[in-house]
Order: structure tokens, then C-alpha cells, then sequence
């Protein structure tokens, strides 16, 4: 038996985009136990929204909550409003959310697999990835306004039309888009360095998947089917060819294979989405004020996301509760710990793609 | 069998090394950014203007819709009543430190005085020069209006 050694990993470490701390005991490499703090970017907008603003611009506040899925956010907290106010949105402003919500998810897809191949020690995919990315910031850029914070939804419809122009150049863009996509899966599904350092690490088994409720890709790459587009109606997803993907292994490779596979669905998706577009209206006007409660889930690129709202028909909202992916997914990181090497333990963080402030909110 | 054959030909090294190359010789995709720089689209949000009539009269009637919109509180209006009973303009006031750059006050308006350019480098030394009084947003408004001619769809 070793010596007992205390390692803190993070808040601040080179392998975290975001801070979280970790605090292992390791026993030579291997760890026998670990505490979790994730309370380092609070910024009380829950709180905010429940005094400082009316219920419309609360949708432009809980944007701000998260910088990767700005658009899942708003999308929760305005479908919930609606519920509750009982707005008709039109079939157009339906497919527009549809549009920008896919293609945030392959943004952020594109920076998990990026960060992923960076942590494995593998930089030059990491640039290639990014440089792919880059061209769904500009199509993000091209539709919405803006490169991250788009301000796209709003209560009772989208704010921005799609021009012909836009149009053509979104179709040209992601077919380019595509193809790297295409090359991309070629690469991280053939290179045998990848798979040495990724298969049976990490692995999240279906039973243990269930026990300790894990949402989003690393559950669907421990073979659990669920999904809230597939669950939850609150866009047309089945419309567009929708597809549930699941993987076997529950290892890092096999998250990052969902991902994979998950991009390039959202990008059929897209095509789908442009062709079927249907006229009509963006933006119905909005009268009266909210009453009630509304639980809507919505999924984020990185799992299920969940939005309570609850009104008194006043301006401003009684309780708005959000409860984010990476916040259902910290015990399982904590149960995944235990008995693990510690070098592996950069790459199975990020292999969870964490978005810390979005937890801390 | 395969998998030995293939560690051992290191065909995997060779397949990366021709991506390597291939890119060697391609031209770089990043800019050199404060020596070139890439032109926002025509639907970004930068920072704010107030647009001007063509007889050069305000086209803002101080109708306050811009102000109670916005989430963080940027814009202040302060203005009088005139000979005829009219709203007359007296200050319009956008405090830069606090926007988020939603573009609600513009949907807001109902006459299109106040619009969001295309200009994003607009850091200060100091603070009070970030909140723009009207002369500032005029002068950016005539900017603004020389840019809508050229980019008009």
C-alpha cells in the first residue's frame, strides 16, 4: 500500500475549458475517492429574473446563462411561457427555431470532439475540428446576427427572417460543412491512436446509466434510448428525419461516436429543414400575461435540459427553476472516479463536454 | 491479424502524415486580425445609432418604447414639451457598459430612428466615454446611413 496523496484538479487546469474542482485521493495512480465543487461562476440569474425583469425580456437574460447553448435556453424558457399563455406559434417560426437549434447543436458538438481530441494529446485534430467549426459560426452569424449570443426566439415567434440570399448560402455552406464532417467521422472512427487511448475508459455501464440518471450523449453511448426530442413535443423534429442514435460501450470513444453521428444527423436535419420550409408568418403578437406553472424539458446538445416556470399574471415571473445537463451528470463523473488511473481522468471530464456555467447559473 | 499488420506498416502514420502535408502547402485560414479584418454581416449587432431625417430633423419622437424594452436599462431619453405641445429631444443617452447587444430596442422601435451598426471595436480608456449622448450617435448615424446606401439588397 501507497502513501494516501491529496491532488486538487482545477478550479483553474490546463485540460478545463471551465472551472470545476476536483479533489482526489489517490493511492499511488489509482483514485479511492474524490469531492466535487461546482459553485465558482454563480451569478444569481435565477434570482434576477424572479425580480429585476419582465417575463418577455427574461427570455434574452437566461440567454446569457450559457455561452454554447444560448439558443436551447431561450427555447425552454419561451415554449414554457407559451404553454402557459396558450400562443399559437406559426408553422414557419416553428422551423426557424428548429434551424437555429440544430445548428447550435453542431457547434458545440464540433468543440466537445475538439476538446476531446485535444486532452487525448492529439492537437492537430483539435485545430482541424476548430477550423470546421468556424464555418457554422459564420452560417450562425449569417442567420441569426451573431456569432454566439443570438437573441433569436422570442415569446411568440423568431425575431429574423430567412432571406433567399441567406438561404443559398446556408445550402452552399453546409454542404462544404458536410463533407469535413464526413472526413472528420473517417478520422476518429479509423485512427487506431484514438481508439487505443479512448476504448474502456470510462465506461458508464446501462444499469449504472439508469441508477444514477445520466442524460444526453453519454447515456445514448451507454445504450439508454432516451432523448427529448424524441420524447418531448415541443419542435417538429420527427418532420425532419430525426433519428434516435445509440451506441454500445459507454467508453469515451463510444460518447464520442454519438457525437459524431449526432452532427451529421443534425446536418441532414438542416437540409431538411430548408427544404421543407413553410410560408408563412415569423411572429405572432402577444397579449395578456402568464398564469400558472409549466415544466418544459428541452434537449441541449449536452442532455435534457429542464425549465418551471411559474406566474401570477404580473409582469414578472414568480419562480423560474432550471436545472442543466452537466448538473445531472456530476455524480456519475464522481462514481466514474473511483478506481480509475488518474491520467485518465482529463479526458473523461471533458468526454462529458461539462458546461460549468450553465450549472452555476 | 489485421490489426498486427497494421501497427506494424504504421499505415496510420502514413495516412496522417498526408493530411499534414496537404495542409502544409494550403494557404492559411486565419486572419491577421487588427491588419485584416473580416466584415461583419449585414445582420450583426454592433453598437447603436440614432438616424436622421433627410432634412435633417430627428426622426426619435422620445415615445420611451426603446427604453422600457431593454432588459438592462441602457437607454435614458430625457426631453420637453415644445411650442406646440410636440416632444422635443433633448438627450438620448446609451450606456455601452451595460448592453448586451439583444437588438430589442431596435424591434421596439416604431419608426426606425434607432438602429445597430456594424461597428464592434469600440473600446475606451475611460468609462464615461463609453455612454453615448446624442451628438455621438448622430455622428455614428451618418456613418450608419452611408452604410445602408452601399449594402442595400
Amino acid at each position: 500500500m501507497g502513501n494516501r496523496i491529496t491532488i486538487p484538479f482545477g478550479s483553474q487546469h490546463v485540460a478545463l475549458p471551465e472551472p470545476i474542482r476536483f479533489v482526489f485521493q489517490t493511492e499511488n495512480e489509482k483514485i479511492v475517492d474524490v469531492e466535487v465543487d461546482v459553485g465558482y461562476v454563480h451569478r444569481g440569474i435565477e434570482k434576477a429574473c424572479m425580480t429585476k425583469f419582465k417575463y418577455t425580456q427574461v427570455g434574452y437574460v437566461v440567454a446569457r446563462v450559457c455561452g454554447l447553448c444560448a439558443i436551447s435556453h431561450t427555447l425552454g424558457y419561451v415554449t414554457a411561457v407559451e404553454r402557459l399563455m396558450n400562443i399559437e406559434v406559426p408553422k414557419k417560426a416553428l422551423y426557424l427555431r428548429l434551424l437555429a437549434s440544430e445548428l447550435d447543436r453542431v457547434h458545440s458538438h464540433l468543440l466537445a470532439m475538439g476538446h476531446l481530441a485535444e486532452v487525448a494529446g492529439y492537437e492537430n485534430l483539435f485545430m482541424h475540428t476548430f477550423r470546421d467549426r468556424e464555418l457554422v459560426m459564420e452560417l450562425q452569424e449569417l442567420v441569426t446576427g451573431n456569432r454566439i449570443q443570438f437573441d433569436y426566439v422570442t415569446v411568440g415567434g423568431v425575431n429574423r427572417d430567412l432571406t433567399p440570399e441567406v438561404e443559398k448560402e446556408l445550402r452552399e455552406k453546409l454542404k462544404i460543412l458536410q463533407e469535413k464532417c464526413l472526413w472528420l467521422k473517417d478520422v476518429f472512427e479509423n485512427d487506431y491512436t484514438i481508439k487505443l487511448r479512448w476504448k474502456g475508459v470510462g465506461v458508464i455501464t446501462p444499469e449504472m446509466a439508469i441508477e444514477l440518471n445520466v442524460v444526453g450523449p453519454p447515456a445514448r453511448a451507454s445504450e439508454l434510448a432516451t432523448d427529448v426530442r424524441n420524447e418531448f413535443n415541443y419542435l417538429p423534429f420527427k418532420e425532419v428525419g430525426y433519428k434516435l442514435i445509440t451506441m454500445k460501450g459507454g467508453d469515451i470513444y463510444a460518447r464520442n461516436m454519438v457525437r459524431v453521428e449526432e452532427t451529421l444527423n443534425s446536418l441532414d436535419m438542416l437540409f431538411n429543414i430548408l427544404d421543407g420550409m413553410p410560408e408563412g408568418d415569423i411572429k405572432v403578437p402577444v397579449k395578456g400575461l402568464p398564469e400558472g406553472e409549466a415544466f418544459v424539458r428541452i434537449e441541449a446538445p449536452r442532455g435534457e435540459l429542464f425549465y418551471y416556470v411559474k406566474g401570477s399574471k404580473k409582469m414578472v415571473l414568480d419562480r423560474l427553476r432550471i436545472r442543466v445537463p452537466t448538473f445531472a451528470n456530476v455524480p456519475v463523473m464522481k462514481e466514474l472516479f473511483i478506481g480509475m488511473d488518474y491520467a485518465d481522468v482529463p479526458a473523461t471530464v471533458i468526454s462529458f463536454d461539462p458546461c460549468l456555467s450553465c450549472t452555476a447559473r | 491479424m489485421a490489426g498486427i499488420l497494421k501497427k506494424a506498416t504504421f499505415s496510420d502514420l502514413l495516412k496522417r502524415m498526408k493530411v499534414t502535408l496537404k495542409t502544409m502547402f494550403k494557404p492559411t485560414v486565419t486572419v491577421h486580425y487588427p491588419f485584416e479584418k473580416v466584415k461583419p454581416r449585414k445582420r450583426f449587432r454592433g453598437i447603436h445609432a440614432l438616424k436622421l431625417n433627410p432634412d435633417g430633423s430627428y426622426r426619435c419622437e422620445a415615445c420611451y418604447l426603446c427604453a422600457t424594452m431593454c432588459p438592462s436599462n441602457v437607454i435614458d431619453i430625457e426631453m420637453t414639451e415644445g411650442e406646440n405641445g410636440e416632444k422635443v429631444l433633448l438627450d438620448f443617452t446609451v450606456d455601452l457598459t451595460r448592453c448586451l447587444f439583444c437588438g430589442l430596442c431596435v424591434e421596439a422601435c416604431p419608426r426606425d430612428a434607432i438602429v445597430m451598426t456594424d461597428i464592434y471595436e469600440f473600446s475606451k480608456y475611460s468609462i464615461d466615454k463609453l455612454i453615448l449622448h446624442k451628438d455621438d450617435l448622430m455622428e455614428i448615424g451618418k456613418y450608419y446611413q452611408k452604410w445602408e446606401r452601399e449594402n442595400k439588397e
